[in-house]
């Protein structure tokens, strides 16, 4: 099973979480599960082959030889490499050998004495001149041998303090060889190493070699515990030995200062819960009184830089503790995230060195949004929009202000609607308190379009009050509520059924809506529960009334309503006819003397048409006028207009009596009339004098007849009337002129009047006139 | 560089950033060494802080092992040198990864030398390995860098 890419990898991952154990992979496994081999093709290898041999004809094997059957596809020098596996790394051998085209054979030869094991897998690494690889196998097992000269072997291991100066690791050996090695023993802890090398001069047969770990090595494990020796290496031979130290506390051995603790937490001076400083604490222990150096450096757990710390400090012999305050705001400035990692440490003497340490402490709880903030910028929008109407154009004024405690650069200002118009302004700096103004003119836009400004999209400027930096225009809000219509559904006589429609024409909703219906016949009919109106909704109101007497109405239909407690209110009037076939208006359009213009006004109520209708007029005075046309069609509601001309040629007091009829339905009606044979007009002052005045008003006979006994009275309103002194007779058509010639004596404002009289019909006019 | 981190931070950072590192970057020169055939890297067994580490038969030895897999890599800073290899290029690319993963101590203005291997059980090397062998990558001769 080979994982071909890291989606596998990550598939499989899963499958081993949510899978029986029986799928798990162990690490070992899935190394195991990859194919390291390559070969670009040059040479072919499919033969294997190892044996040993007695290169010294002592009866033992002594050499273990491996062989391969090379098939080259071009002749070159190659480095072939063997490398046997060991538990604790590998064993390799290489062969500089040039390979002709064709097949050749390769043979590395390795001492048995290195070996510790019977059987090895082992891999070729093949290179070409210019050392890159073109062939490589991994996992080629040798055969099982046994028998063969083995080199040095570990008979026993022990360790030991020495006066805490040094931890000695005794290595009993059996030597097979005499020889002058390397000796060196790796010691692991905490996925640590150290080491310690001794050249040692072997001699065949038991011998122990004692290896040191100085006092400042094992100080700088910063280890408390066992070590466990990870792997020996003697010359050339690698062993891995399984053993473990006694414990062994790195303090016991320190001869020099060194890193004790470390302590780290933030400062709350003013108690508002963010802190001035973050304070770390480092427990110095201390050997030798002198001036340290202590520096160290923040990041957080991915490696992000947060800050340097360094101090200088006197410190005498024991456990110190120095203390290392950052600037709170110098934290929040970096806005990087907590925790936080002490990632390196380092102890300085006189210039040396004399501790350190790879993260040793998590500042841990704390995060930069915890300490204070650096006084900050503080972007403010504000925004006009004003909108012609006549342009469909909208005038945008945005105003880009800092109002917060230090300038700001770079300040990005998006301006769009909710249309098409979108717009990105920037300001290179913006001190405190300065101000930039952005205009545009937009066009093709409407009164309700919404416009929105919003500064600092990307949030790049850390500002003192982020939730200022956008701002949207307001567009009207029409508040509006309306009779759509109002109109008689059913007639019956006069029995109705109106409807009247309410419409929120506005663009809020409207609730609480009531509404009234005033039937113009003394009455009011109210609603009896409140309603709402969203935006462009109807509430549709039927209304069934029986009015007292047939007729002419304005009813009237109203509503009102609340909306964000604003009241609102609409009407709507209309004319109704009550009953069939009415006769709505009967009048005397015009007198003059005689000669009367009758206006009638007959409207159909019914809803539906009438059709032959005829009128007639009764004069009172003996003559009846008939219509010589019909109406052939009256629409319901529709009014017709009836005038006709008489003249009564005489006075006297009449009641004409109009009438309109289909057969079917008919209506009449009746005025009076005072027809008048005198008239008196023309009052005017033709002359004047200090107050003196000449008065003239003219008397006619608008009569077809002699009118006689015409008399006149002229009242100055002075305390004198003046009367005639004797009656004339006029002829028809004829005029009476009359001059009075008057002297008011004193300044005044006086109401003249003139009547022109005939036994007991009077005609009169008045003249306003200031003396 | 600088330029980039501006633009991707707040004025405030920037600044901060600038304050603390750019110091590091005008005052003192860092040399890195990438790849198993570059010829800057030592020869012969090293021994940085007790860890000794050494490029030899095409392989990288740390602390005496050598698992011989490709990904197997090595970053070494050894004062103001950073040597960053593996066996093959699998190595070459781990080895980059984990100089990228611990900048904090390899560019530290405190300088302290350190040493990490990418052994047989470095997943983030087996993932390189993994991806440089997919059968797209694979068409494409990696060993021929």
């Amino acid at each position: 099973m080979v994982f071909k890419n890291l989606k596998l990898i990550l598939v499989y991952s899963i499958l081993i979480l949510t899978v029986p154990s029986i799928f798990a992979l162990t690490l070992q496994e899935l190394i195991d599960s990859y194919n390291f081999g390559y070969n670009d093709g040059t040479l072919n290898i499919n033969l294997f082959n190892d044996y040993m041999i007695d290169s010294n004809s002592n009866g033992q094997n002594d050499t273990l030889i491996i062989n391969i059957t090379v098939n080259a596809t071009y002749t070159a020098f190659f480095e072939v490499y063997f490398d046997l596996v060991e538990e604790s790394g590998t064993l390799s051998n290489k062969i500089n050998q040039s390979l002709s085209s064709g097949i050749s054979n390769v043979n590395v030869s390795f001492d048995t004495r290195l070996l510790t094991k019977n059987k090895y897998n082992y891999s070729v690494r093949i290179y070409n001149t210019t050392n890159i690889l073109v062939f490589s196998k991994y996992s080629i097992e040798t055969n099982t041998y046994s028998g063969f000269e083995n080199g040095t072997s570990i008979n026993k291991i022990t360790d030991e303090n020495l006066n805490n100066n040094y931890v000695r690791i005794n290595l009993t050996l059996n030597v097979t060889q005499n020889q002058d090695a390397n000796i060196t023993v790796y010691l692991k802890f905490n996925e640590t190493t150290i080491s310690a090398t001794k050249q040692a001069t072997l001699t065949s047969g038991i011998q122990t070699v004692s290896i040191d770990f100085d006092n400042e090595t094992i100080k700088s494990s910063h280890h408390n515990g066992n070590f466990t020796l990870d792997s020996l290496l003697i010359g050339r031979k690698l062993i891995h030995p399984s053993y473990s130290t006694s414990i062994y506390n790195f303090e016991d051995f320190a001869k020099t200062s060194y890193f004790r603790n470390y302590s780290s937490a933030g400062i709350d001076t003013n108690a508002n819960n963010l802190s001035e400083f973050l304070e770390v604490n480092f427990t110095v222990a201390v050997k030798n009184t002198n001036t340290y150096e202590i520096q160290a450096e923040i990041y957080d757990q991915f490696n992000n830089f947060v800050k340097n710390l360094s101090a200088s400090q006197s410190l005498s012999v024991g456990n110190q503790t120095v203390s290392i305050r950052i600037n709170g705001s110098d934290i929040y400035a970096t806005k990087i995230s907590g925790p936080y990692i002490l990632s390196v440490t380092k102890l300085i003497e006189n210039g040396n060195i004399t501790d350190k340490q790879f993260e040793p402490h998590i500042i841990s709880n704390l995060t930069y949004t915890d300490f204070e903030r650096p006084p900050l910028p503080d972007l403010k929008l504000n925004m006009t929009v004003i909108f012609n109407q006549t342009t469909n154009q909208s005038n945008v004024t945005i105003n880009i202000s800092n109002i917060g405690e230090s300038p700001t650069f770079n300040v990005f200002l998006d301006i769009f609607n909710n249309e098409t118009f979108s717009t990105t302004n920037n300001t290179v700096i913006l001190n405190i308190n300065e101000s930039q103004i952005y205009n545009f003119i937009v066009t093709n836009v409407s009164n309700a379009t919404l416009f929105t400004a919003i500064a600092d999209f990307d949030n790049l400027v850390d500002e003192r009050n982020e939730s200022n930096n956008i701002m949207q225009n307001t567009p009207p809000t029409i508040v509006s509520l309306a009779i759509e219509s109002l109109t008689t559904m059913y007639s019956n006589g006069t029995l109705k059924i109106f409807e009247f429609v309410i419409l929120n024409d506005g663009d809020t909703a409207v609730t609480d809506v009531q509404w009234w219906f005033d039937t113009n016949d003394s009455n009011r009919i109210n609603s009896t529960s409140n309603i709402s109106l969203a935006v462009n909704e109807r509430a549709f109101v039927y209304i069934q009334y029986n009015f007292s007497d047939e007729g002419s109405y304005s009813v009237k239909a109203n509503a009102t309503g609340l909306s964000q407690s604003t009241t609102i209110s609409s009407s709507l009037i209309s004319a109704v006819g009550v009953g069939d076939l009415a006769i709505t208006s009967f009048k005397a359009a015009n007198i003059d003397i005689a000669n009367v213009i009758f206006e009638i006004q007959a409207q159909n109520n019914l809803l539906q048409n009438l059709t032959n209708l005829n009128w007639s007029l009764t004069t009172a005075d003996g003559n009846i006028i008939n219509s010589t046309q019909q109406f052939s069609s009256i629409q319901p509601n529709e009014t017709i207009f009836i005038f006709v001309n008489y003249d009564y040629g005489r006075t006297g007091t009449f009641n004409p009596i109009a009438s309109v009829t289909n057969q079917t339905y008919s209506d009449s009606k009746t005025i009076t009339l005072d027809i008048k044979h005198i008239q008196a007009y023309n009052l005017s002052v033709v002359n004047e004098s200090g107050s003196k005045r000449i008065f003239e008003f003219i008397i006619k006979n608008s009569l077809n007849t002699n009118l006689t006994g015409v008399n006149w009275t002229f009242d100055t309103k002075h305390s004198n009337v003046i009367n005639n002194t004797a009656t004339s007779v006029l002829q028809p058509s004829e005029q009476m002129f009359i001059y009075i010639d008057y002297n008011f004596t004193s300044s005044g404002t006086f109401n003249v009047n003139a009547t022109a009289i005939n036994g007991t019909l009077t005609d009169s006019r008045n003249l306003t006139i200031t003396i | 560089m600088t330029t980039i981190q501006s633009q991707n931070r707040t004025t405030a950072e920037a600044f901060n950033w600038l304050d603390n590192i750019g110091q590091v970057q005008g005052s003192q020169d860092i040399n890195i060494y990438v790849g198993r055939r570059n010829a800057y890297i030592p020869s012969g067994e090293q021994n940085l802080d007790g860890n000794k580490w050494k490029k030899e038969n095409n392989l990288i030895y740390f602390n005496a092992k050598s698992e011989g897999l490709p990904y197997n890599g090595l970053v070494v800073k050894d004062g103001t040198n950073i040597y960053v290899f593996g066996n093959e290029i699998d190595g070459d690319i781990a080895a980059l990864r984990e100089l990228v993963d611990n900048q904090e101590f390899y560019f530290s203005k405190s300088g302290t030398d350190r040493v990490d291997y990418i052994s047989e059980e470095d997943l983030d090397g087996l993932f390189v390995f993994d991806y440089l062998h997919t059968d797209e990558n694979t068409e494409v001769n990696i060993n021929g860098f």
